[in-house]
């Protein structure tokens, strides 16, 4: 069907030729396209049994076409309108993919991270079984591992301001609520970085011995232990942007 | 032009304090009378620590900490105070802060994308 | 029709659907609460009766017992097939589409339509349109589909005509329309919304009245109504304000009156920015709250609540103030969370905020932060809660919830000015770049005797500290051919660092490196010129103070500013000079639009390089916008009819603004000023058989002048007559300048 982009002509057609043209707009990658094409045949033969294949078909290509706000009012309707087709996991599985790539920057609002972390949930919770499932599990892992990136991100701007009592209720949370992500052998030595600094000496050595039994090999251990002795961190922290204004990337 | 100093964190008031002795008081008697600790150890037995700081910023200084108070108050295993010790900032030390930090990934807007993305009108959908 | 209640008992062996021609038949059963195997309970059917509905799908839903078999009869509701919008012109299809729920292949309910249509009229209001109705039609279609249309009828736009104030004694009406957000229409506003009507901005427009009446004294003020009425061709609305002014107060007795344990009141004294006798303020009370809970703080009573308690004595018109000083409830900070910030970095607002997770909560020190963060001018909306932790009674959590606002602005401009003639200006700038809170502007000005681009950018904590660092390049050419026939291209840079002290004291560091090019001075030039042609290089870094206590930047009434700033050049290019500047403003408002201001400038440059003279680019020049009544340049040092310029100038004037009585909506401001000053000689070698003319004598002149904010924009005139001036000086009786900035 015609290709430039005035508004569709409203061409009745049958229903196969229109689920071709869709799929093969899908083929070319050619995805907001091809999902204009899925509308139109849910739309010219709604009972068909081609129609909610389409649905389904015009949300992937939504998808694809990062069009993500479309994308989920469509799983919404297909999830909505076919509880019980089997392919409801997938749609769950796609929503949540299209919270999950709307995730920001840990120093930007974390709402799209906390909607994604409930849709991979609901994945893991309704299809356990499903093969889905198990990918949402290790996006799930990675969205959790975001949150706590959050809190690191605020934790190490109280540090540098030297307001050291909330960087270390900020590392201990990470510490106590997000134990398996990427991000706790940073959050204990911050933490024996700010006991050193608070003069609580214990607290520096128990925190530090918890790093190396943990994870002995890591460069923060390595600074963990020096600092609890008494000394400087030894890992190369010349990595400082300079006093530059970090340029932000022109293009 | 005087630098504004502001107080920070949970300072028991002295009098207060002189009254946490060493076999008395139990954590419920301590939190009644001090408030809720700044913080607590992360591992091992519980110690409540009162943390306070009167920090100032003048012109273009980073914020300076002039004088601080680290109260810990350690509990024997029924629950009582074992021992308490109070430390000012001479205990702390000068730690250099690493700058390497654990990567996070996420979306990242260049300049030419605001500039142009939202002038004028800021599209509201998108920030829903 | 449904199952009676003598018909229970049994179990339902099937459930058969009838009447569905899209949606399956399982996906009816997976909404019911019954299923084949329970037994005929009315609760239960009539909740799997109430679920079915709730999902929207069908039109009717009829539950029938036939036999052990559960008959569920359904009419679905008909899928939308196309949704069309006529009559739209103002707001266009696809933004009418972003605002309605109902999409084409979406099943058609009359409460979605309904909905619809009301999220269709607000989107209008938003937008100044009061008199719109939208009327959805339905096309029947096979196979239970249907076509929606919207048939909307716009109606003309409701722009504000006019605003008008009833009971206002004191300020005149002008005055008051410029300190309220709804503006009166003007064709110049057409890229902003402020004209029209909204009734939003209109409560709010009474917030800025009493604000505005409580910083002059008026402690009764109360605004009775804000009415907006529609004009009968529904054309436009009249917005009137009436308000009862009441008395106008003074500051009687200000006291602190302390109930903390060894804190006294003497001591305090000296934050209370109200006086006693001068006339009641309602910000110097909020600001001596945020000043005496900031002192009494860093004494180290972190729990301090202090309340002004207000007394008024009607008979000698006086405000009694008792701040009244108190403990606080003792809770702490425990998390601080930052919502809604899409594109701002979590810390440019982290940084504003007074308080920090871990200290003592104070009201006072919270409404300090909003008001900070509001001050970004990032954002519509700033709110800012206080939510108290379930587990721990003394602590609470703050919650900040931002709706950000597109900061990017596109500017344009056209106007005339004496010195420059006709000029078009644009600007495009982002004040949160990459929400990192940094400033990127470009500015470009065309006029005919000046062509002028600048980029600058400012990072507004560098260094994670209050430190304003920031770079600009500029590109100028000036063509001063009529005052001293030569043209002027500067091309450099500057980088710059700036700080302030306190609230008034400001101070910034600039380093700056241009090229000066001085061209096409034609052959009958001043001989004293034509040795000035050629390129020069500057490499300059300075400082300047500014002590800054005016009570507003754009149109002080009030105050005073101070700013000295000394600068050395030298360290390489070919200009070597020390330079001192000094200059202040004083303003004192006489009564209601009667503004007298004080002015005075001086600069001195000492220029250390015996060698050549000071560049005439860099030379002091006395006339023009400096010295009105005489020519830029007109009063200095001359030769033939070019200006020389000279190394140290002295100038001054005394303005006092007044309104003409004319009536309000001319928008007419009168003026009545002096001009005086003198200027030294530029330190060149005087060429043998050539002398220049020159007299340190005083230059001065009176003039008149008007302000008149005229439809087309704000245009300047003046009319001023030298009356202490050389035969040998330049005058100019007449400066006009105008400008719109859309």
């Amino acid at each position: 069907c015609s290709s430039d982009n005035e508004p569709d002509a409203y061409v009745e057609r049958p229903v196969e030729e229109l689920y071709n043209i869709a799929m093969a707009d899908v083929g070319e990658g050619n995805y907001e396209q091809a999902a204009k094409s899925f509308d139109e045949v849910e739309r010219q033969h709604p009972y068909s049994s081609w129609a909610t294949r389409a649905q389904l078909m015009s949300a992937y290509s939504y998808y694809e076409a990062e069009k993500y706000d479309d994308a989920i009012i469509a799983l919404d309707r297909f999830i909505q309108l076919h509880p019980g087709n089997p392919d409801v996991p997938y749609a769950y599985y796609l929503k949540a993919l299209s919270y999950y790539e709307q995730i920001s920057s840990v120093g930007r609002d974390q709402k799209m991270t906390r909607l994604a972390y409930d849709a991979l949930q609901d994945v893991i919770n309704r299809f356990p079984t499903s093969e889905y499932a198990r990918d949402a599990k290790l996006k799930l892992d990675l969205t959790v591992d975001h949150m706590a990136g959050k809190e690191m991100d605020v934790g190490r701007y109280y540090l540098k301001q030297k307001q050291y009592l909330a960087a270390v209720n900020r590392f201990k949370s990470v510490v106590e609520v997000y134990q398996t992500t990427s991000h706790v052998p940073e959050a204990l030595y911050r933490l024996v970085e700010a006991y050193a600094l608070l003069g609580m000496q214990t607290e520096a050595m128990k925190t530090a011995a918890v790093l190396g039994h943990n994870y002995p090999g890591s460069e923060w251990y390595e600074d963990a232990y020096a600092v609890a002795q008494g000394g400087q961190p030894v890992t190369d922290t010349a990595q400082d942007s300079g006093w530059l204004p970090s340029l932000p990337a022109l293009w | 032009c005087s630098a504004d100093i502001a107080p920070r964190g949970n300072e028991p008031a002295p009098e207060l304090l002189a009254q946490v002795k060493p076999g008395e008081l139990t954590r419920g008697d301590v939190r009644a009378l001090l408030g809720s600790p700044s913080t607590t150890s992360a591992f091992g037995d519980e110690t409540w620590y009162y943390i306070s700081s009167q920090t100032t910023q003048w012109a273009f200084n980073a914020t300076e900490e002039l004088q601080r108070q680290v109260v810990a108050i350690s509990f024997d295993d029924r629950g009582i105070v074992k021992d308490v010790r109070t430390m000012d900032e001479t205990a702390g030390r000068d730690v250099e802060i690493v700058d390497r930090t654990t990567p996070t990934p996420g979306r990242e807007e260049t300049i030419i994308q605001q500039l142009l993305g939202n002038l004028g009108r800021f599209n509201k959908d998108a920030a829903k | 029709q449904d199952i009676g209640a003598g018909q229970t008992g049994g179990v339902i062996r099937q459930i058969v659907v009838e009447g569905n021609q899209r949606i399956e038949p399982s996906t009816v059963r997976s909404y019911m609460a019954v299923a084949e195997g329970d037994a005929f309970d009315p609760a239960k059917l009539d909740q799997s009766l109430k679920s079915l509905f709730a999902t929207g799908l069908f039109a009717d839903v009829a539950l029938r017992r036939n036999g052990d078999a559960l008959v569920v009869r359904v009419v679905e509701n008909p899928i939308i097939n196309r949704i069309a919008f006529e009559g739209n012109q103002r707001i266009d299809d696809q933004q009418l589409e972003a605002e309605t729920q109902l999409r084409p292949r979406v099943v058609y309910t009359r409460a979605k339509v309904q909905s619809d249509v009301q999220r269709m009229l607000d989107l209008y209001r938003r937008s100044g349109r009061y008199a719109v109705n939208v009327e959805p039609k339905i096309i029947e279609l096979d196979q239970n589909r249907v076509d929606l249309v919207f048939e909307i009828n716009e109606g003309p736009p409701t722009y504000v005509r006019r605003i008008t104030f009833i009971g206002n004694s004191r300020y005149s009406d002008s005055s008051l329309r410029e300190e309220v957000a709804t503006k009166e229409e003007r064709w110049y506003r057409f890229l902003s919304s402020a004209d029209t009507y909204d009734p939003d901005r209109l409560t709010y427009d009474r917030e800025l009245l009493r604000r505005f009446y409580l910083r002059n004294g008026y402690a009764d003020f109360r605004v009775t109504s804000a009415v907006a009425e529609l004009t009968p061709d529904r054309e436009a609305f009249f917005v009137t304000f009436t308000m009862d002014e009441g008395e106008r107060y003074k500051f009687g007795k200000v006291e602190v009156n302390v109930s903390l344990p060894d804190l006294d009141a003497a001591s305090l004294q000296e934050h209370i920015v109200a006086e006693g006798g001068e006339w009641y303020n309602a910000d110097e009370v909020e600001t001596t709250v945020q000043n005496l809970t900031d002192a009494i703080g860093a004494r180290g009573y972190a729990f301090v609540d202090v309340r002004p308690r207000v007394t008024r004595n009607t008979d000698d018109r006086t405000i009694d103030v008792t701040f009244d000083i108190q403990e606080g409830p003792r809770v702490f900070v425990r998390r601080i969370e930052i919502n809604g910030n899409v594109r701002t970095l979590d810390k440019v607002i982290r940084r504003e905020f007074r308080l920090v997770e871990g200290d003592a909560f104070n009201t006072a020190k919270l409404r300090r932060s909003r008001e900070r963060i509001r001050n970004l001018g990032f954002f519509e909306k700033v709110e800012v809660s206080n939510i108290p932790a379930e587990d721990a009674p003394d602590q609470t959590d703050i919650i900040v919830d931002v709706e950000e606002r597109a900061t990017g602005e596109l500017s344009f401009g056209v106007g005339w000015s004496s010195s420059v003639g006709a000029l078009f200006e644009a600007g495009i700038r982002e004040r949160n770049l990459l929400g990192k809170g940094q400033d990127l502007k470009l500015d470009l000005r065309l006029a005919q005797r000046q062509t002028e681009v600048d980029l600058s950018f400012t990072e507004p904590y560098f260094l994670d500290r209050p430190l304003r660092a920031g770079f600009d390049v500029f590109h100028i050419t000036n063509d001063y051919q009529d005052e001293a026939s030569y043209d002027s291209t500067i091309t450099g840079g500057s980088l710059r660092l700036g700080w302030s002290y306190n609230e008034f004291l400001g101070h910034t560091l600039k380093y700056t490196a241009q090229q000066t090019d001085i061209r096409n001075v034609d052959d009958d030039a001043s001989r004293y010129i034509r040795e000035q042609e050629g390129t020069s290089l500057l490499s300059q870094i300075g400082h300047t103070l500014t002590y800054d206590k005016r009570d507003s930047m754009i149109e002080p009434t009030d105050g005073y500013v101070v700013s000295v700033s000394n600068a050395v050049a030298g360290l390489g290019g070919d200009e070597k000079f020390l330079r001192n500047d000094i200059a202040g403003a004083y303003y004192i408002p006489l009564a209601d639009q009667w503004t007298l201001r004080l002015g005075a400038n001086a600069g001195y440059i000492y220029n250390y390089d015996d060698k050549d003279p000071l560049g005439i680019a860099y030379r002091y020049n006395l006339g023009g916008e400096n010295l009105r009544g005489f020519a830029y340049g007109g009063a200095g040092a001359r030769d033939g009819d070019d200006a020389l310029g000279g190394n140290w100038i002295a100038n001054g004037s005394v303005e006092l603004r007044l309104p003409l009585g004319l009536p309000e909506e001319l928008g007419v401001t009168g003026k009545v000023f002096t001009d005086f000053g003198i200027i030294g000689e530029p330190d060149i070698d005087v060429i043998p058989g050539s002398p220049y003319e020159y007299s340190s004598s005083i230059r001065a002149s009176v003039g008149v002048g008007v302000i008149w904010k005229s439809p087309v924009g704000p245009i300047n005139i003046d009319l001023a007559q030298p009356v202490l001036k050389e035969d040998f000086d330049e005058t100019e009786l007449f400066r006009l300048n105008f400008g719109t900035k859309f």
